[in-house]
């Protein structure tokens, strides 16, 4: 079982939120889950090192040449938001502007 | 004639080669298949989407081979899982968060495919981001299993292996991180081939885990598979882990009887928690090796136990990195209500992603974070390590590992549902394979007393894929057409 502020900890690290009803199912289930892990400390691993999946023995250089990219009509056709060149995104500078307001 | 719905990609291969079809009637029958499918009351709902460009595209390459330009897919039809990108189709990995997403550019594999003629007929339904083995989490809804509906068909390339199982694809790419092609071939009583990691390049698939992830076919005869393959390997400047392998000439392949291979059975796979049932095809199969001269001996290798847990650490840490990319910025969906830009994130992400993407970036989190990282993420890569070096050990002294693909019969829908370690043990069977990064394929062998397919897996060494065919086609031959 994972405590309260794990929990909410580990949401915010994963920029998400759930119902209280998902919290209560996530304690239970990742709880299960995380004990089920602990099968791993059967083993001794004091001289091992970690496998980290991909070994790129050699790194691949590629000669530096431009290569054509997407086209802002390509672009639009999969962003959300995009004018002139940019991705559009919501005001992010609200608390600044706001204090500045009520000055 | 056989029906065209019943023939495998190579016997309608040969019919388009000779003139006997024209792949405009091939895309209309598996067409029909899939509208006659639709009109069903419960029906296996393996296609997100049937492509309306498909039957263009077949008529374009009618008048191709016409002009004497047929190339080595000419016409040949291929349905492709939600997560492998075609240039210009939605792409949703069964996500809400890609709901709308349209492919800017062709996964390499499909790019080298679709070059040699092939043509995608539609994509497939899957567990959202490839996170599930039943292909029920899904927004499109759960697919179902064609030899009984009741049951789900595996995932998370259920729709993949639905449509191949149920004769509306002759053959299918899905994707695998931790068994996603295997246990759906094997639920469906079909052939599922994971390849080794680096066979297939990966760029243009959407990234689940990335040290795991890899393209594999699902089809009715390996011959199929090696004809996929031969075009659709090679090293790619987009995945520097794809590998320089030429797998010219490979089709049709060359069947190798298996006469003084040494064959290790896993005792782990023959015990406690694996279906009687099982267990007795995976003694079957073993005899009929032994019976074409192969030895079969029982090994021990109790590491086989602990790779659930390996592969539940390592698959969401990797996915938790891989799916920040979701954000609401560029592309996918975007809650338009959000008040701050901290506040996009998470609405946007938590409104596009199921319950249980949710629950693997919370573990994928939760090992990754400062205080818990060395006791889960590093132990487990330090007993990956292990786990690879025992494998190694294994391929001293043998040529092959058998196991069955699923510890179970295909299970009602629903009944794992709520449980999520219940579904993640169903992997128990095939996850070392690809934490190894070694090639498996599962062979249909029979069914249950009630019908439900049974699939063993052939498990080789690194880059032994066309081994694995060549073998299993000596079976297809001898066994699998009787079946």
């Amino acid at each position: 079982m994972i405590d309260d502020k794990t929990l909410e900890m580990v949401l915010y690290l994963s920029r998400l939120e759930v119902s209280d009803q998902q919290k209560l199912n996530f304690k239970n289930q990742i709880g299960d889950i995380l004990n089920y892990f602990d099968l791993l400390k059967n083993y001794d691993t004091s001289d091992v090192n970690p496998d980290l999946g991909t070994e790129v023995s050699e790194q691949d250089l590629r000669p530096d040449q431009i290569q054509k990219g997407f086209s802002d009509d390509d672009v639009k056709s999969f962003a959300i938001h995009f004018e002139e060149g940019h991705f559009q995104v919501p005001r992010i500078l609200e608390d600044f502007l706001d204090n500045r307001e009520e000055e | 004639m056989a029906n065209i719905t019943d023939l495998s990609l190579s016997q309608i291969k040969k019919e388009l080669d000779g003139n006997k079809l024209s792949g405009k009637e091939v895309v209309l029958a598996f067409k029909q298949a899939y509208e006659a499918d639709q009109a069903h009351k419960t029906p296996l709902n393996g296609y997100i989407e049937f492509f309306d460009d498909a039957e263009k595209l077949a008529e374009a390459s009618d008048a191709r081979r016409k002009n004497n330009e047929a190339r080595g897919l000419e016409g040949l039809p291929l349905a492709i899982k939600d997560n492998i990108l075609i240039q210009g189709k939605i792409a949703t990995c069964g996500s809400s968060i890609l709901k709308d997403f349209r492919a800017p550019y062709s996964s390499t594999v499909v790019e080298r495919l679709k070059n040699q003629g092939i043509i995608p007929v539609g994509r497939t339904n899957m567990d959202e981001f490839g996170m599930g083995s039943s292909c029920e989490y899904s927004i499109y809804g759960p697919t179902r299993n064609p030899m009984d509906r009741n049951k789900t068909p595996g995932g998370s390339s259920g729709g993949s292996a639905s449509v191949v199982a149920g004769k509306q694809a002759p053959a299918a790419l899905g994707t695998e991180t931790g068994g996603s092609v295997r246990l759906p071939a094997a639920f469906c009583g079909i052939y599922g081939l994971k390849p080794s990691y680096g066979t297939l390049s990966r760029y243009g698939v959407v990234a689940y885990g990335s040290s795991l992830d890899q393209i594999g076919i699902l089809s009715r005869d390996p011959d199929d598979m090696a004809l996929l393959l031969e075009h659709g390997v090679g090293t790619d400047p987009h995945d520097e882990t794809s590998a320089a392998l030429d797998f010219s000439g490979v089709y049709p392949l060359k069947p190798k009887n298996p006469k003084g291979l040494k064959i290790a059975l896993p005792e782990e796979f023959m015990g406690e928690g694996i279906d009687e049932v099982i267990k007795n095809k995976v003694t079957a199969f073993a005899s009929w090796f032994e019976k074409q001269g192969a030895t079969v001996e029982s090994i021990k290798l109790p590491i086989l136990k602990s790779t659930v847990a390996i592969y539940y650490i390592i698959a969401p840490a990797e996915a938790s990195s891989n799916l920040t990319r979701y954000d609401g910025i560029r592309y996918g969906f975007r809650d338009e209500k959000a008040s701050s830009l901290e506040d996009l994130y998470i609405k946007s992400r938590s409104q596009g992603f199921g319950d249980e993407v949710k629950r693997r970036i919370f573990i994928g989190n939760y090992v990754l974070s400062s205080g818990y990282y060395d006791a889960y993420y590093k132990k487990a890569m330090q007993v990956r390590s292990i786990l690879k070096q025992e494998i190694a050990k294994v391929y001293e002294n043998y040529d092959l590992i058998l196991s069955p693909t699923s510890p179970c019969l295909p299970f009602n829908l629903g009944a794992k549902l709520d449980d999520p370690l219940a579904m993640y043990l169903t992997d128990i069977c095939t996850t070392f394979v690809n934490l190894a990064q070694i090639p498996s394929l599962s062979v249909p062998c029979g069914t249950s007393e009630e019908g439900l397919p049974i699939g063993i897996q052939l498990i080789g060494k690194q880059f032994s894929e066309i081994n694995l065919l060549s073998i299993a086609k000596t079976w297809h031959q001898e066994e699998g057409l009787k079946q």
